[in-house]
């Protein structure tokens, strides 16, 4: 019996490409010995590093063998050989695996392209951001329930799926952002932020006033998208789930997060009554960075602009 | 002429995404408002108090004559000031049962139906009105102009922004 098993994201874990820096998947490794104990199993090892890059065999042996063969030493992997080939096997290991016969659908979404492959179990998630989505998840773990995390690579994330969900209310969008209020997260400057909602000629007169004088805030942990479609409620627990944060390069806090709720529950919900639970709770602050969440969704939408409008309007 | 902009209603369908008056929300970077008194800058605002009826709100201008009626909903986007023999209604064709039916002989109003979907030929929201008076008298549903317009001259247009309802509005904005 031939095991096939992939190298980097199903036994070695981790964003880096430093083979000596990734994480063990050791409940992997365990029944990897299993394998070879219980059904004396041949146990090859193949990496797809190098095929990217046009390497020969030789290269790619000469460029990544010994660090990998010295990882696999370290951790005590049970393996017979490495291979940088498609190989011959009765069984295959695989973070980037669908089975045959599991079901699968496939979507594009509306606002930043992201490729979406959805199985029972899983949410495959071809996104530029993986590497910062994933270092949020990591951050965000203990604070608040996340999608749990199967594997990533630069380009992927494989993540659980959620099933059975409803949309949050305002009180739950509110216990996440309290929460986000006493936690952290490394941030960037107020200015980072300022500049990426610069209305130069996008918006009414009172839209521009008010992104022109944004008041200052203390950085926080925050998720970056805290849209109604990005927080999950399984019905099951009742506890709200996030998914899709965007942790990239810009300053954030509980209030901008509690912003994009308010104009997500305007915009996309059309429930401003459940939306003023929230202003009611943060006050015109929150109009103010609604405000500045509305023009950072017309940077890809402008056609919301009429709503951020509406939204600066009741200042 | 005196135009007026009918401002009265409640405005409810528009309360699940703003609070603002349905006059004040903003189609692109302007009011609707705004925008109607580019086409009617002499206009004036009626029913700035609210009213439980369109009959109500036009009751304020009782015994006025040669009146353009504009509803606050809708940009009539190319339609002019000009001079009108008789009462003139304008309309539109759609599919959509949500809007004040009319029925005409090809010229003229014979039937309007504000809640039954009778025809695909709709109320615009602009009215000319010889004598508010004799509209008052003759409306059969307090909140149907069309309705007491019975014999009015019906003209086709297919060049307004509808922003009634939130689905309207939606649709106007490309959403």
């Amino acid at each position: 019996m031939i095991v096939i098993v992939d190298f980097d994201g199903t036994l070695a874990l981790g964003l880096t490409q430093v083979i000596k820096d990734r994480t063990p998947n050791t409940p992997l490794i365990k029944r990897l010995w299993t394998l070879k104990r219980t059904l004396d199993a041949e146990i090859k090892i193949v990496t797809a590093r190098g095929a990217r890059g046009g390497l020969t065999t030789e290269q790619k042996i000469a460029r990544y063998s010994e660090d990998i063969e010295d990882w696999l030493l370290k951790y005590d992997v049970p393996y017979d050989s490495l291979s940088y080939n498609k190989e011959y096997g009765s069984l295959y290991i695989d973070d980037l695996a669908i089975g045959q016969y599991e079901p699968f659908t496939a979507l594009k979404t509306d606002f930043v392209q992201n490729k979406l492959i959805f199985t029972d179990n899983m949410v495959i998630k071809w996104t530029p951001t993986a590497e910062t989505e994933t270092q949020w998840y990591k951050h965000a773990y203990g604070i608040v329930r996340t999608p749990g995390i199967h594997s990533y690579n630069p380009d992927m994330i494989v993540m659980e799926r959620i099933h059975n969900f409803d949309k949050p209310s305002a009180e739950q969008i509110i216990e996440l952002t309290e929460k986000f209020r006493q936690e952290n997260i490394p941030n960037h400057s107020f200015e980072t932020y300022r500049k990426g909602v610069n209305a130069n000629e996008l918006g009414s007169p009172k839209t521009r006033e008010i992104l022109k004088d944004l008041p200052e805030y203390e950085p926080t942990f925050f998720h970056g998208d805290l849209s109604s479609l990005n927080v999950l409620v399984p019905r099951e627990t009742n506890e709200p789930v996030c998914i899709d944060p965007s942790y990239k390069g810009i300053f954030g806090n509980y209030l901008t997060d509690a912003a994009k709720a308010y104009f997500s529950f305007i915009a996309y919900e059309k429930d401003y009554p459940e939306a003023k639970k929230i202003e009611n709770v943060y006050g015109k602050d929150l109009i103010r960075f609604a405000v500045a969440e509305g023009v950072r969704v017309c940077r890809d939408r402008p056609e919301y602009i009429s709503i951020v409008n509406n939204i600066a309007a009741l200042l | 002429m005196k135009q007026y902009i009918t401002i009265g209603g409640s405005g409810e369908r528009m309360k699940a995404i703003s609070p603002l008056d349905k006059q004040n929300l903003y189609y692109g970077n302007e009011t609707i408002l705004e925008l109607i008194y580019k086409i009617f800058p002499d206009a004036e605002l009626l029913g700035a108090e609210k009213t439980n009826s369109r009959r109500e709100t036009l009751s304020q201008i009782a015994g006025e004559t040669d009146c353009l009626i504009i509803d606050c909903d809708v940009i009539p986007n190319g339609c002019e000031i000009q001079e009108f023999e008789t009462d003139t209604i304008y309309a539109f064709m759609t599919n959509a049962p949500k809007y004040c039916s009319l029925v005409t002989d090809g010229k003229v109003l014979l039937e309007a139906h504000e809640h039954e979907h009778v025809s695909q030929l709709k109320a615009s929201g602009v009215y000319y009105i010889k004598s508010i008076d004799r509209l008052l008298e003759r409306m059969k549903d307090d909140n149907s102009i069309a309705s007491g317009m019975i014999g009015a001259k019906v003209i086709q247009e297919n060049s307004y922004i509808r922003l009634g309802d939130v689905a309207d509005y939606y649709e106007a904005l490309g959403l």
